[in-house]
């Protein structure tokens, strides 16, 4: 039996690997991917630090919204094309099913090792199953506005300033500027 | 619960660090910088976590949970915005090279 210890050891010194290799891989989508990794190693970290919605925030932001951006930009930009020409009969499915097989063992590991009492909501019966989706959504947002108010706003305001200025960037080029 | 020592943890946060750091001086690819501004972001945060975990193992502060949380969601702003800037300097220098980017010099 594996002690939280020793997978706490594994974890961190995943991170430190896929950040390398995120660094020094030749091909970008290989890096980026390596990215990836590292992110899904760090929220098993926070996970055994009990920090489980870190960790949650973790896999959403860095493993499944920047990952995701980084994908757009180089295949926009053809920055893999040369490496993926030269890589094509490279087994690559393989380490890739591979890798979702060990993070779903790692997942089910973790959770069984730490079983977090938020976890435990999932299984009890449904507390506003009688009520309607407009109370649910009223409970919801008294929780947020109240209790996470100003950096809620704070980060609107960060978010909104980011997808203006995407938008700012990424607009078509003018016939004047052009 | 037995947590590891904390000296692990910052040893690891410092690896990271350093990689971001060699990442960022050594490379010239702008993606992968925004790689390791991340990686550097990523080990903020787990020197964050593992400071404010120190006191009592297996207890996080519930301050550093929403302190992190913002950096996460600015980092991703951060990103997206940086990520925007390397594609807007390839469609019009056709690089994705920061060296070449000399003519955004006074």
């Amino acid at each position: 039996m594996i002690t939280t210890v020793a997978w706490q050891l594994v974890l961190l010194g995943a991170t430190c690997g896929f950040a390398l290799l995120a660094v020094e891989l030749h091909d970008i989508l290989h890096a980026v991917l390596a990215l990836l990794a590292m992110s899904v190693c760090l929220a098993g970290l926070f996970w055994l630090m009990s920090a489980p919605f870190l960790a949650v925030f973790q896999l959403l932001i860095y493993g499944g919204a920047i990952v995701a951006l980084f994908i757009v930009t180089v295949s926009l930009t053809g920055a893999r094309a040369r490496s993926a020409r030269a890589a094509r009969r490279d087994p690559v499915w393989v380490m890739g099913a591979l890798t979702c097989l060990a993070v779903l063992v790692l997942v089910h590991t973790l959770i069984q090792l730490r079983p977090f009492e938020t976890l435990r909501y999932a299984l009890l019966p449904p507390v506003f199953a009688e009520a309607s989706p407009s109370i649910v959504t009223q409970q919801v947002s008294h929780f947020l506005w109240n209790y996470r108010g100003p950096d809620l706003i704070a980060q609107g305001f960060v978010a909104l300033a980011a997808a203006l200025g995407c938008i700012a960037l990424l607009r078509p080029p003018h016939r004047r500027d052009s | 619960m037995t947590t590891m020592p904390v000296q692990y943890y910052l040893l690891g946060a410092f690896a990271l660090i350093t990689i971001g750091f060699y990442c960022l001086i050594t490379r010239r690819n702008m993606i992968r910088l925004v790689i390791a501004i991340d990686i550097l972001s990523n080990a903020a945060h787990l020197m964050f976590i593992v400071f404010s975990s120190s006191a009592k193992p297996g207890f996080t502060q519930p301050l550093a949970h929403a302190l992190v949380i913002i950096s996460m969601a600015m980092d991703g702003c951060v990103v997206a915005v940086a990520l925007a800037l390397v594609m807007l300097a390839y469609r019009r220098y056709g690089t994705r090279d920061v060296r070449q980017l000399r003519k955004l010099r006074w």
